[in-house]
């Protein structure tokens, strides 16, 4: 049992949402998630990496991800964060009173899809490549004050190379993955890459993973248009994750993530939950 | 799983919540109200001592009172002052090191002369430019008294003079208190302020960029700021232009400065700060801040000189 999840809020620390590893889903079956995370952060990491203090920011995403075998080399992928809210506290002042409003908004956020496909099956090692875009469907401008976003307006093409080694007969496997994000608009190209490994224990599965995203700063945008965390984010974020077999096929899962290091991004624990169903 | 559905659904309806900070310290104040006082011979007038704390707010503190010459008012430890004798003296209120001080007039009869009330059309002017100042001699009733005599003065004449007519012209940089008296009565002040045009050059914070330079000028009348042709910053999604006394917290910057506009592209830009501030002069803030305005993060400054 080796799902991860990766929850790419816009803005974060998240993971992004392949399960599997380097292994496709078998032919008529699927692995789906229904799942909550949230960052709720006053601080974050400046473009030198240095923290900075900001009124409190919070992200809330109820997302809905799947993987399903259309043969037993090509799985298709959607991550469908149906519900993305992005506050922002007020300020008041204790000895005035004084208080700057805060601001929340609500919608859709952009969304992945995808297909993964099974180069290397049954060895050893296995090696698969999954092609992932990022469909802009969130809003670039909302709230009160239209300064809020649910997405950052840009189409994302996102290739990816995972390879997983199964310790079989003993409960352990082992992934890593490399990937590249080619993003338009002017956005900084990304490099994405990490590894995890993964234990069953019983109806337990502990994960550990460490996720890092490297910008290619090159990106021309003027980002006057885009939030503070959309361009040139960069962090490396280890996570942990715990699932709960509690049936035959579907369980829960807990997550937490948090940027070690990073610029653009915020400097608080990525905390996530949720249900899951093999199909 | 239903915990956990109630859990998940207590996410989805999550809220604005509340960052607490402390105000931006100022200068402690005592003040008291009103700015002047005239009272007819054996009358009281209630005087009254505000004091304000490192935080700028009103607190209630105990006051010492006290008046000179006693011979023309005495007061109170409560602040309630007594007219002895015509002539004029000065109130004093007292707390801890600060003190604050009144003109109290004391008339012999209600039709006498008891206050000179001075008005501005501004309260800044640029070097060389000339204002007109008003004058009112008034009973103790606030009937207008017309035909005395009014003499002008300025505290400081190597920063504006004023001629026997009230005409003001600002002459160097800096403050000058401006008053007129008439048959003994001393106006209220007024405090003028000449200026220059004031230029700062941005410097990036937080690990942002900002370069170039602002101007804060006097056009017309009229409060101009202007960011230079070569002015470039980091740029996010509602980034604004705010004159503000700090330039480390963007909070404090968004509380108690004042924000000229939002910003989308570098380069020349000008914002004119009395058509939304009508009050504002040109020393009332000491830097040009680039500010996120979403997280409150000051991206870059310029202190003006």
């Amino acid at each position: 049992m080796k799902r991860i999840l990766f929850t790419l809020l816009i803005v974060l620390t998240a993971q992004l949402s392949f399960a599997g590893g380097g292994w496709p889903q078998p032919k008529q079956k699927g692995y789906f998630k229904l799942g909550q995370s949230f960052i709720y952060s006053s601080q974050l990491f400046g473009p030198q990496g240095d923290l900075v203090d900001i009124t409190t920011i919070g992200l809330y995403s109820t997302s809905l991800y799947g993987e399903y075998g259309f043969t037993n080399r090509l799985t298709g992928i959607l991550y469908f964060p149906f519900f993305v809210k992005n506050t922002l506290n007020e300020v008041q002042f204790r000895q005035s009173g004084n208080v700057v409003p805060g601001d929340e908004f609500s919608s859709i956020g952009d969304t992945d899809i995808g297909i993964k496909y099974g180069l290397i099956t049954g060895k050893p090692v296995v090696v698969s490549a999954s092609l992932v875009l990022g469909l802009p469907l969130g809003s670039t401008s909302g709230g009160d004050s239209q300064i809020l976003q649910t997405g950052d307006g840009e189409f994302n093409q996102i290739i990816r190379i995972d390879a997983s080694h199964s310790f079989y007969p003993r409960p352990f496997y082992a992934t890593a993955y490399v990937g590249f994000n080619n993003r338009t608009n002017g956005f900084s190209d990304e490099a994405r890459f990490g590894f995890e490994v993964g234990a069953t224990f019983k109806k337990f599965i502990p994960i550990l993973k460490l996720d890092v995203l490297q910008s290619f700063m090159n990106g021309t945008t003027p980002s006057s248009q885009n939030g503070i965390f959309s361009n040139n984010m960069e962090f490396v974020s280890p996570v942990i994750e715990l699932n709960y077999q509690a049936a035959e096929r579907w369980g829960v899962s807990i997550s937490g993530a948090f940027a070690l290091a990073g610029q653009n991004v915020l400097a608080s624990p990525n905390l996530g939950f949720g249900l899951y169903f093999n199909l | 799983m239903r915990s956990t559905v109630l859990v998940l659904l207590s996410f989805l309806s999550s809220c604005i919540g509340t960052d607490f900070l402390d105000d931006p310290e100022v200068s402690e104040v005592l003040e008291i109200s009103p700015d002047r006082i005239a009272v007819l011979v054996g009358e009281n007038v209630q005087a009254n001592a505000t004091y304000f704390d490192q935080f700028g707010v009103a607190r209630d503190v105990d006051v010492n009172w006290s008046t000179n010459p006693t011979s023309v008012a005495v007061v109170d430890g409560s602040g309630l002052l007594r007219g002895v004798a015509a002539g004029q003296a000065l109130l004093f209120a007292s707390f801890d090191s600060l003190i604050d001080t009144i003109r109290v007039t004391v008339v012999q009869d209600a039709n006498s002369a008891a206050i000179v009330d001075i008005t501005t059309p501004k309260s800044s002017l640029a070097l060389g430019e000339m204002i007109t100042l008003s004058s009112e001699i008034k009973n103790i009733s606030g009937t207008i008294i017309s035909g005395g005599a009014i003499a002008w003065s300025s505290s400081n004449g190597a920063v504006a003079t004023v001629n026997i007519d009230g005409i003001v012209t600002g002459v160097g940089s800096g403050k000058t208190i401006i008053m007129a008296e008439s048959d003994g009565i001393v106006s209220n002040t007024i405090e003028l302020e000449v200026s220059g045009d004031r230029t700062g050059t941005f410097s990036g914070a937080n690990g942002y960029k900002a370069s170039g330079t602002a101007t804060l000028k006097e056009v017309d009348g009229e409060i101009i700021l202007e960011l230079s042709a070569d002015f470039t910053t980091d740029f996010a999604l509602g980034t604004f232009i705010y004159l503000a006394n700090n330039n480390t917290s963007g909070s404090t910057v968004r509380s108690a400065g004042i924000e000229l506009g939002e910003i989308t592209q570098n380069g020349a830009r000008t914002f004119n700060v009395t058509a939304n501030f009508p009050n504002v002069t040109l020393s009332q803030y000491q830097y040009v801040i680039v500010l996120c305005k979403p997280a409150s993060i000051v991206f870059g400054f310029a202190q003006l000189n």
